[in-house]
């Protein structure tokens, strides 16, 4: 297929395997691993709790709320 | 010599590595996410360069890089690249204008506060016996003297680059995590994105609480930062066998 008419999003599915990614490849997340179950999904909530304060605190200060 | 003044060398060396092995990447790939992550390690780095330089002597451009680039603009311009690398779609054209443009505009208010900060320092408001971090702003609230004044237009501007590069570089690590860890593939990026994630949050949170005057932090959190953000790329980066 013409690579030119083809769009960007077609040609991610075919040639990687998610976005966000910059080189395929086909290796697999471990079954039944304590780290990909529990502490990486843990990890996820407890960093995007983290993100949410800090966007908060950034558009307080953007708005005025908070002053120094 | 402090703990504090060490920090920032060690977070200039993993910064200059960091940058040189992203725009490699980019020589050799020539894809645009890869230059905006190189352009804003770069200003990463030259930040961190700046605060060791400024532990031992005053130099106004010094500062000047350090507050620009070390404060204002790297989060923004790193994130940005996460954003081209996740989203190809035609607004992020428009959105890469409007950072080029901002960055130019916070360039230009820096510049504009520069005789002030002569002033700040002639009256004796800089010391190497603190880290530049604690002594930089003026307090609203206390009333101390800074280098930089009240209400210089330069430091409304931070909070932009710094939320937008907050969002897209920990939004986009945290997403393409999350992605790769429901399609249970490639877990090598599900733990570089984590990574990534948390070391931009540790400026970030090494930011916030400079913010509300316990600067002390703020350079063993770049360097844990740079550490973090450098593995979790390299992690992310590393081809996996096939199955």
């Amino acid at each position: 297929m013409d690579a030119k008419k083809t769009p960007v999003a077609d040609q991610t599915k075919k040639t990687q395997p998610a976005r966000g990614t910059d080189a395929p490849s086909s290796s697999r997340v471990p079954q039944n691993s304590i780290l990909y179950s529990r502490v990486v999904p843990l990890a996820l909530i407890f960093l995007a709790l983290i993100a949410l304060l800090l966007v908060l605190f950034g558009a307080g200060i953007v708005v005025g709320f908070i002053r120094f | 010599m402090s703990i504090n003044q060490l920090l920032p060398f060690a977070s200039t060396v993993v910064m200059v590595v960091f940058t040189i092995w992203v725009l490699q990447r980019y020589l050799t790939r020539r894809a645009p996410h890869f230059l905006f992550w190189g352009i804003g390690l770069a200003m990463f780095a030259s930040g961190s360069f700046a605060e060791a330089y400024l532990a031992f002597a005053w130099n106004r451009w010094v500062f000047f890089c350090w507050y620009l680039f070390g404060a204002a603009l790297n989060a923004g311009w790193i994130g940005h690249g996460t954003l081209l690398l996740l989203v190809r779609k035609p607004w992020v054209k428009i959105v890469t204008v409007l950072l080029v443009a901002g960055s130019l505009y916070a360039v230009y208010l820096m510049l504009q506060v520069m005789p002030q900060v002569d002033t700040a320092y002639a009256n004796g408001v800089f010391t190497t016996a603190r880290p530049i971090s604690e002594q930089y702003a003026t307090s609203r609230v206390t009333g101390a003297q800074g280098l930089l004044p009240v209400g210089a237009a330069v430091r409304l501007t931070t909070p932009f680059f710094n939320v937008y590069g907050l969002l897209t570089l920990v939004g986009g690590a945290l997403y393409s995590a999350y992605l790769f860890l429901k399609k249970r593939i490639l877990p090598n990026r599900v733990i570089g994105n984590v990574l990534i994630a948390a070391g931009a949050l540790s400026i970030g949170a090494g930011g916030a609480l400079d913010r509300i005057g316990m600067g002390q932090f703020l350079f063993a959190t770049e360097l844990i930062a740079a550490i973090l953000m450098f593995l979790g790329f390299r992690w992310a980066a590393q081809p996996q066998p096939s199955e």
